[in-house]
């Protein structure tokens, strides 16, 4: 019992001395450099980009490095510690919020923004802002989805409807393609059904503070439906249901990127791709697999069975950002290089080796450009694409539920009816205006 | 065993009587257990805490009535006594600790301490400029106040503890000298620390490492459970506090927002979790020994090839396998593939895809998984049966069934109760099969919280809620009540399987 105290002493300095070191060691920020994530693919482009600002820059005077982190992922790599992440890194616009959250982006002067706004496209600039100030510096455009469509199975004039196109690949034995079981994706058949996509902004007293959140109204009447009762909900998800009902696992079929690529591949009688609606990253897939026939659009109309009315299908829209890390030794340097890599020239450049769609309103006017099909598409597409970045946390899981339900026949198969099918519609409505998860 | 019946009456029972006798005193022995749990443990576990207390007491004042002024000046100088008895070691350490913890309390700790109530009340919202940039203005961080918080209050329970250290030692110091013995010297107290007191030179640096990062942490998570720490109160920019058992209420089914969703969807994995926990053990324990009964038979050739095999899939990773076999049981798998061309569906099977296959699916492939492990076990514990049990079996004209239920099942279970109890848990918190296989998905229907799938096990809905939604307080709550799952469930099962109440019995 005598000699017990000793060890136990030392445990406890240890303890103490271990605490007093991380306390002070928690606010060190990184070397005399500034270090950009990109994504791995992009990482050559990346260093012909820092090759040319530092021959335009030759006083500079900071190190640059490079790192891996995708615009996709810039939230979870970002958010696990900011003060040792890169000082300017890309993330894609829906990711703003949480990021701020994070205080982990740094506000642009007014003086840049006033430029921005100049060079850039007004949406792209704007999906940077939030409580009126501006976070990113706008690369990339081309951040939605289209159509992909097989010529040789689809006509072109065919592929302006949903009936055309699903008629075309029934006959051929080919299939569709579209993910219904991704939030992202399923907002299509709502998001064309109104005539303002975005339902409107409501406010709610949160905790003291009033906060202001966008939203697809679900229980607002489909455009031009003064006569009728059915709602965007309701012309969407009747959609979605006939949709799923009939052409089901014959020419329709929901599935992701895998997905996609398993039916360009095909079987013995080669490819079985239809069409599919899908983003820019594929476009480069596609296109080695159809050849000639490969061709793309904007999204199709769809019928409604409800109000015997076509409604053209909408799309979200994203844009992917540089921003600068506010924990940055150098906020100055940081931001001119951000500005940098977004200039004209760096999206042309972009474009040339990436085939990003720029968001420079110079770049994206070229012709090489418009000559891609798929920005054509996407350029197509954007009167009725709804910037994404509004959406609140509520309104990705319940969507995606929802569509996985249509998909998954739940609301199909049961004695559903369209009134029982409206109260789950109901309370999913209310679960986006409280902010339910 | 018996609660009203005799032993002798038990005997005359039929096989079917028996089980369901043991099965209804099984049950019935329930409520006792816990009766007995808090009328003869808890207050034993109070008077033995409080006889703690009264000793620590005890030093103290015996230290203070009858201690001479190098004892009494160690209760405001640490180390004192030791210093003034040429215990120069003793007494630096402890003095060392002690300016050591006024140093960390006043530097660092109080500040911490003081926010520990309300977890920070300065947000930091808004700007300022720093060199023609705007920077975000540092308010308080809600999650550091919190840890380092916490550590304080460790820190200062340690510095309790080495007070009534630093007493008792100055005191019973004090006893020997006046009893004319000769002091512990510093060389004395390191020899010590190889000899008597050696378990303490090596427990040490575990026991450090376990508080900081394990039970620290737990703490740490515990408290979490009772704050408002989601995606909106994230920090830095914003604070998080004191809730309460709100949180508890939202899993439970009440609380404000979401609550019905939360209960309900709660309620249905739980459901499913110990359904699977209970099917994924129970159909590896059985098939895994009818194998190992198969391969172990006599007559069977090449029982080292069959072993082989079936060890093959163990000697593939896992989690390899696990996401070969999500790629070829998705709708556009091989599987689906492959029996498409051959004729024999015309649509895809939705092995992963369709709420309760998926369910049956996982089971299986967990099988697959699963079997090799307990064949392997039981191989061993079947060699190790001595045959002559079997041969006078034969000998008295019992069959093969009867030899396996009543010398083969026996032994084995006796033997593997606790390896079947981990595995059960196991399987309560088997995140690698799920999570790799379906991902918890599909997707549960709309009415139940959309973060949840319909193969989602509590840890792998718990792994969603705080990596893809950042309810870390919901999941809190949910990590904590499948802590007192678990640990109910063992201690239950365990302390009535057969290889804890007749130890003595195996061979």
């Amino acid at each position: 019992m005598k000699k017990k105290s000793i060890i136990s002493l030392i445990a406890c300095g240890a303890l103490a001395l271990t605490a007093t070191l991380g306390a002070t060691a928690c606010n060190s920020n990184g070397g005399n450099s500034i270090t950009v994530w990109v994504a791995a693919d992009e990482l050559p482009t990346l260093n012909k980009m820092l090759d040319s600002f530092r021959e335009a820059n030759p006083d500079f005077g900071v190190e640059i490095k490079t790192g891996i982190g995708g615009s996709g992922d810039a939230l979870s790599n970002v958010s696990t510690d900011p003060t040792v992440a890169a000082d300017v890194y890309c993330y894609a616009n829906d990711q703003l919020v949480d990021l701020i959250n994070y205080q982990a982006l740094s506000p642009i002067p007014e003086a840049t923004v006033a430029k921005l706004k100049e060079e850039n496209y007004l949406n792209a600039v704007m999906s940077g802002e939030h409580n009126g100030e501006y976070y990113g510096y706008p690369y990339a455009a081309d951040n939605g989805y289209f159509l992909y469509y097989n010529k040789a199975v689809v006509s072109d004039t065919q592929a302006q409807t949903l009936e055309g196109i699903l008629q075309a690949c029934y006959n051929a034995g080919k299939y569709f393609i579209y993910n219904m079981e991704e939030a992202w994706y399923v907002g299509a058949f709502f998001l064309g059904t109104g005539e303002n996509c975005v339902g409107g902004t409501y406010t709610i007293e949160y905790e003291g503070t009033t906060v202001s959140k966008s939203y697809t109204n679900f229980s607002e009447k489909a455009a031009g439906q003064t006569d009728t009762e059915y709602t965007i909900a309701q012309v969407g998800a009747q959609a979605m249901i006939d949709l799923v009902a009939t052409y089901k696992a014959d020419c329709f079929t929901s599935g992701d990127d895998d997905t996609i690529s398993q039916y360009l591949n095909g079987d013995k009688s080669g490819t079985q791709f239809g069409a599919c609606i899908s983003g820019t990253w594929n476009a480069k897939t596609i296109q080695e697999h159809l050849g000639d026939n490969y061709a793309a659009a904007k999204l199709p109309t769809f019928h409604s069975s409800l109000t015997n009315k076509d409604y053209q299908m909408g799309s979200l829209a994203g844009f992917k950002l540089f921003g600068v890390n506010p924990n940055t030794k150098y906020t100055a340097k940081s931001h001119q290089l951000a500005a940098y890599l977004t200039s004209e020239a760096m999206q042309e450049l972009r474009f040339t080796e990436l085939q990003t769609g720029p968001s420079n309103k110079n770049a994206a006017e070229k012709q090489e450009v418009k000559d891609n099909v798929a920005q054509a598409a996407i350029a197509a597409q954007a009167p009725y694409a709804t910037l994404q970045g509004c959406y609140t946390d509520s309104y990705w899981n319940p969507m995606k539920q929802l569509g996985a339900d249509i998909y998954g026949e739940k609301e199909i198969k049961g004695s559903v009816t369209m009134s029982s099918m409206l109260a789950k519609l109901e309370l999913f409505v209310n679960n986006f205006k409280v902010g339910v998860d | 065993m018996a609660i009203s019946t005799s032993e002798l009456e038990y005997l005359k029972m039929t096989a079917w009587q028996k089980f369901c006798f043991k099965f209804v005193s099984f049950f019935k022995s329930i409520p006792l257990l816990f009766l007995n749990f808090f009328k003869i443990k808890i207050p034993n576990a109070v008077k033995r805490v409080g006889r703690g207390f009264k000793n620590f007491g005890l030093t103290f004042y015996n230290a203070a009535r009858h201690g001479d002024w190098k004892t009494r000046m160690s209760f405001v100088v640490f180390g004192f006594s030791q210093f003034a008895r040429k215990q120069w070691l003793r007494g630096l350490l402890f003095l060392a600790f002690e300016v050591m913890f006024i140093l960390y309390i006043s530097l660092f700790g109080w500040q911490y301490l003081g926010m520990l109530g309300t977890l920070g009340t300065h947000e930091g919202n808004g700007w300022e400029v720093v060199d023609g940039f705007k920077v975000p203005v540092q308010g308080d961080n809600s999650l550091l106040i919190l840890l380092y918080g916490l550590l304080t209050v460790i820190f200062i329970l340690a510095f309790v503890y080495a007070w009534y250290c630093s007493i008792k030692t100055a005191y019973a110091a004090q006893e020997t000298s006046e009893a004319r013995q000769k002091l512990a010297t510093a060389k004395d107290d390191i020899k010590s620390l190889a000899d008597g007191q050696y378990h303490k030179t090596l427990l040490t640096v575990p026991l450090v490492g376990l508080t900081l990062f394990t039970i620290l942490p737990i703490i740490f998570m515990v408290f979490i459970a009772f704050t408002n720490y989601d995606k909106a109160h994230t920090p830095p920019a914003h604070l998080f506090t004191w809730i309460g058992f709100e949180n508890f209420k939202v899993v439970l089914g009440g609380g404000l927002t979401g609550g019905s969703n939360f209960g309900l969807t709660f309620g249905r994995i739980l459901l499913w979790t110990v359904v699977w926990a209970f099917f994924a053990t129970f159909s590896n324990y059985i098939l895994g020994i009818i194998v190992a009964l198969m391969i172990n038979k006599k007559g069977i050739r090449c029982k080292k090839l069959w072993r082989t095999i079936l060890v093959m899939t163990i000697a593939v990773p896992q989690f390899v396998s696990l996401l070969l076999m999500s790629q070829m049981l998705g709708d556009t798998g091989v599987i689906n593939n492959t029996l498409i061309s051959w004729g024999l569906i015309s649509k895809p099977i939705h092995f992963l895809t369709d709420g309760t296959l998926a369910k049956v699916t996982v089971i299986i492939v967990n099988i697959w998984v699963g079997i090799p492990y307990t064949m392997l076990i039981s191989t061993g514990i079947l060699m190790n049966i001595p045959e002559d049990l079997y041969e006078s079996a034969r000998i008295d004209g019992a069959g093969p069934v009867k030899i396996f239920f009543k010398i083969t099942m026996p032994y084995m279970l006796h033997v593997t109760a606790p390896y079947l109890i981990t595995q059960f848990i196991g399987n309560l918190n088997n995140f690698n099969l799920i999570f790799l296989l379906t991902g918890g998905n599909p997707t549960l229907p709309m009415g139940y919280a959309p973060t949840a799938g319909d193969t989602d096990l509590l840890i792998t809905w718990l792994y969603k809620l705080v990596f893809n939604n950042s309810q870390y307080n919901v999941a809190s709550v949910i990590s904590i009540l499948m802590f007192i799952l678990t640990a109910v469930v063992s201690l239950i099962v365990y302390n009535r399987s057969s290889a804890v109440k007749n130890e003595e019995d195996f061979m």
